[in-house]
C-alpha cells in the first residue's frame, strides 16, 4: 500500500511544479523548460508502482461479460485463471523491463533531452512495478487456490471508480 | 489477413469466455498473434512498448486529471453545487430531475469519470428525491444517464485514452466534446420536461419554499469554484494558454486550493486521494500497455494496410462504415464493459477509419456517445449497477427493489442519446465547429 500511496502522491508536487513552470513561462519569468521531461520520469514509477495494489483491490478491469451466467464453482476457478494469466503477462513484462534497464546500464544510455539523465533509474523503477505486480498475482493465485480448496470465495470485491 | 484477424478474434473470444483482465487479454492476444505470424522473436516489444507507455509525456495527463477528480470528490464542492442548482432549477416542470442533470453535467466537467459522477450525484440527490416523492425509476434513470456525461464532457479519461490510441490531439477532443455534452444535457432535460408535462405525478413540484431571487444569486457563489476549474482546464486549452497536460496540472492545483479553503485537506483525505489516483492510473496504464502491444504487433504484420485495402475494396462510404460501427457498438455495449469495448476494438477499426479518411476527432465523440449508451443499456451497464449500489446503500433503501427499475427508468434517456448520436453523425460540425475556432497551444 505504501508504494501505491507514493505512486499517487508524486503527482501532486508534479502538478505544483508544472503549474509554476507554465505560468512563469507565460508571464515572462524564469522557468526550467524540463517539466514535460520530469513528468515522463515520474510516470515511470507513478504509473506502475500501484499495479499490484490495484490488482489486490480488484481495480483492474476484467472482461466479465459471461461471469454472471457461469455456475459459482466455475466462476471461482476462472478467478484463478485470471490471476494465473496476469502472472504470465507480469513475468514477461518484468523480465523484459529488467533486461532493458540492464542494457541501459551497460550502455550508459541517456534520455535524448535537455537533462540527458541516465535511463537505468527510471527503467528500473518501472521494472520494480512490474515485479511487484507479478508477485501480487502469484500471491493471489496461491491464496485463492487455498481459499477455493477450503470452499471460500476467491476474488476480492471490485473497484470501478475510474470509469 | 483473415488468418491474423481470426487468431485475434478467437483469442479475444477465449479471453472473454475466461473473464481475463482487459490488459492481460490484449497482451496475450499480441503474444499469440506475434508468435504465430512474425518470424523474429517479439520479446523486444515487451521491453520497449511498456517503457514507451510509461515514459510518454502525453500519458501523464491521465494521473493528473484523475488526481484532480479525486481531490474534488473529497473537497466538499459537490453538496454546495447541488443545493445551488436545486434553487435555480426547482421551478421547472421536473424540478429536481433537472437538478440531477445539471449537477451531473457540472460534476462531469471537473471529474472525467462516469461512475464517479453517477455515484457522487446519486448519493447527494437520492434522499432528496425520495423525500419529495419522485418516481424512483425516473429519478434513477436521470442519474444513470446524467452520470454518463462524465466521459463526454471534458476532462474525460476515456477521451484521453482514445486520443492516445488514435494519436489524436487530446486538447482538440476535449473542445470537440463541449457542444455535444451540452446538447446531451439539453436532450436529457427535454425528456424530463416531457415526462413532467405528460405525467406530473412522476415528478411532483417541490413545495414552494421561500427562495427569493436574492437567495438564488447569492447561492451562485458556491458555483464559482466549479466555473473557475472549468476555465482552468477547458478555457486555458481553448485559448491556447496551456497544453492538455499543463491544463491538467492547473486543475490539480485549483482543486487542491478549493479543498484547502473548505478545510477538507488532512492526512486521511490525502491518503485516500493518492490511493485512488494511483490505483486508477495503474489500471489505465496497464490497459494502455496491452493495447499498444497489440497495436504494434499488428502494425509490424502490416494489418492496418491490409484492413485499409479491404475496406476500400468493399466500396463502403464513410457514412455506411460509421453506421455499421454504430450498430456493432450498440450491440457490443449491451454485453461489454465500455472501456474494455473501446480498447479491444480500436486497434482493428482505426485502420478502417483512416482508410476512409474519417475525422478521428469527430469519431472520438461518436465513439464516446456509443460508450455512454453502453453504460446504461442492459443487461451490462456500469452506471445501472453503480446506481443500484448507491440505492441499496442509502439509509431509506427498500429491500427487494431490483435492477429492472433502473433499466426502465433509463430507457427514455437511451432514446435521447440515440437522437443526439444521429445528430452528431448527420452534422459533424456539432463536434468540430468549436475545434476550428480554438487556438491550441503548441
Amino acid at each position: 500500500m505504501r508504494m501505491a500511496i507514493v505512486a499517487g502522491a508524486v503527482f501532486l508536487p508534479l502538478a505544483f511544479y508544472m503549474t509554476f513552470d507554465a505560468l512563469s513561462r507565460r508571464l515572462g519569468g524564469p522557468f526550467t523548460g524540463v517539466s514535460d521531461e520530469i513528468a515522463g520520469q515520474i510516470l515511470a514509477f507513478g504509473g506502475t508502482w500501484a499495479m499490484a495494489y490495484a490488482l489486490a483491490r480488484g481495480a483492474h478491469v476484467r472482461i466479465d461479460v459471461l461471469m454472471p451466467v457461469y455456475p459459482v464453482r466455475l466462476r471461482e476457478v476462472l478467478h484463478l485463471v485470471a490471476f494465473a494469466t496476469a502472472t504470465l503477462l507480469g513475468v514477461v513484462l518484468a523480465i523484459n523491463a529488467w533486461h532493458l534497464s540492464y542494457e541501459s546500464y551497460l550502455l550508459d544510455a541517456r534520455a535524448y533531452s535537455m537533462l540527458g539523465q541516465p535511463l537505468v533509474y527510471a527503467q528500473s523503477a518501472t521494472a520494480v512495478g512490474f515485479t511487484m505486480l507479478t508477485l501480487q498475482a502469484v500471491a493471489m493465485l496461491v491464496a485463492g487456490g487455498f481459499r477455493l480448496a477450503a470452499g471460500a470465495a476467491v476474488m476480492p470485491s471490485a473497484d470501478r471508480s475510474h470509469l | 489477413m483473415f488468418a491474423i484477424v481470426s487468431v485475434i478474434v478467437v483469442t479475444l473470444l477465449v479471453a472473454f469466455a475466461l473473464g481475463l483482465y482487459v490488459a492481460v487479454a490484449l497482451g496475450i492476444t499480441a503474444m499469440s498473434v506475434g508468435t504465430a505470424f512474425i518470424d523474429t522473436p517479439i520479446w523486444g516489444f515487451y521491453a520497449h512498448i511498456p517503457w514507451i507507455v510509461n515514459s510518454n509525456i502525453a500519458i501523464a495527463v491521465v494521473p493528473l486529471f484523475l488526481l484532480m477528480g479525486d481531490i474534488l470528490l473529497r473537497s466538499g464542492v459537490t453538496e454546495a453545487m447541488y443545493e445551488t442548482l436545486a434553487k435555480w432549477l426547482n421551478r421547472l416542470p421536473g424540478g429536481l430531475l433537472h437538478t440531477n442533470i445539471g449537477a451531473c453535467g457540472l460534476f462531469a466537467a471537473i471529474s472525467g469519470s462516469s461512475v464517479a459522477t453517477a455515484t457522487t450525484i446519486g448519493a447527494v440527490s437520492l434522499p432528496s428525491m425520495r423525500r419529495h416523492r419522485y418516481d424512483e425509476r425516473l429519478a434513477l434513470g436521470s442519474l444513470a444517464a446524467g452520470g454518463t456525461l462524465g466521459i463526454l464532457i471534458p476532462p474525460s479519461i476515456v477521451l484521453i485514452v482514445y486520443g492516445l490510441l488514435a494519436e489524436t490531439s487530446i486538447g482538440q477532443l476535449y473542445i470537440a466534446g463541449v457542444i455535444p455534452g451540452l446538447l446531451m444535457m439539453l436532450c436529457f432535460m427535454g425528456v424530463i420536461f416531457v415526462f413532467a408535462k405528460l405525467r406530473p405525478e412522476l415528478a411532483p413540484q417541490p413545495e414552494a419554499e421561500a427562495i427569493t431571487w436574492r437567495d438564488r444569486f447569492a447561492s451562485l457563489v458556491a458555483l464559482l469554484p466549479v466555473f473557475a476549474l472549468i476555465f482552468l482546464v477547458l478555457g486555458t486549452i481553448y485559448l491556447g494558454v496551456a497544453t492538455a497536460i499543463e491544463a491538467a496540472a492547473f486543475g490539480v492545483c485549483g482543486s487542491f486550493l478549493f479543498a484547502l479553503v473548505n478545510g477538507r485537506v488532512n492526512l486521511k483525505m490525502l491518503k485516500e486521494t493518492f490511493l485512488s489516483t494511483a490505483s486508477s492510473t495503474a489500471m489505465v496504464i496497464f490497459i494502455l500497455i496491452g493495447a499498444f502491444l497489440l497495436q504494434n504487433v499488428l502494425a509490424l504484420l502490416g494489418l492496418p494496410l491490409m484492413m485499409s485495402r479491404w475496406v476500400i475494396g468493399l466500396g463502403l462510404s464513410q457514412l455506411e462504415l460509421i453506421l455499421l460501427l454504430c450498430v456493432l457498438y450498440v450491440i457490443l455495449g449491451m454485453m461489454m464493459e465500455s472501456f474494455a469495448m473501446m480498447v479491444t476494438t480500436l486497434p482493428i477499426i482505426l485502420p478502417m477509419l483512416i482508410a476512409l479518411d474519417v475525422d478521428l476527432v469527430w469519431f472520438g465523440i461518436v465513439m464516446v456517445i456509443l460508450l455512454e449508451l453502453s453504460l446504461i443499456t442492459p443487461p451490462v451497464g456500469m452506471n445501472l449497477f453503480v446506481l443500484q449500489g448507491v440505492r441499496m446503500r442509502s439509509a431509506d433503501a427498500k429491500p427487494g427493489r431490483g435492477l429492472l427499475d433502473i433499466y426502465v427508468g433509463a430507457l427514455p434517456f437511451v432514446i435521447a442519446m440515440l437522437i443526439l448520436l444521429a445528430l452528431v453523425i448527420a452534422f459533424p460540425a456539432l463536434a468540430l465547429w468549436l475545434v476550428g475556432t480554438a487556438d491550441f497551444a503548441a
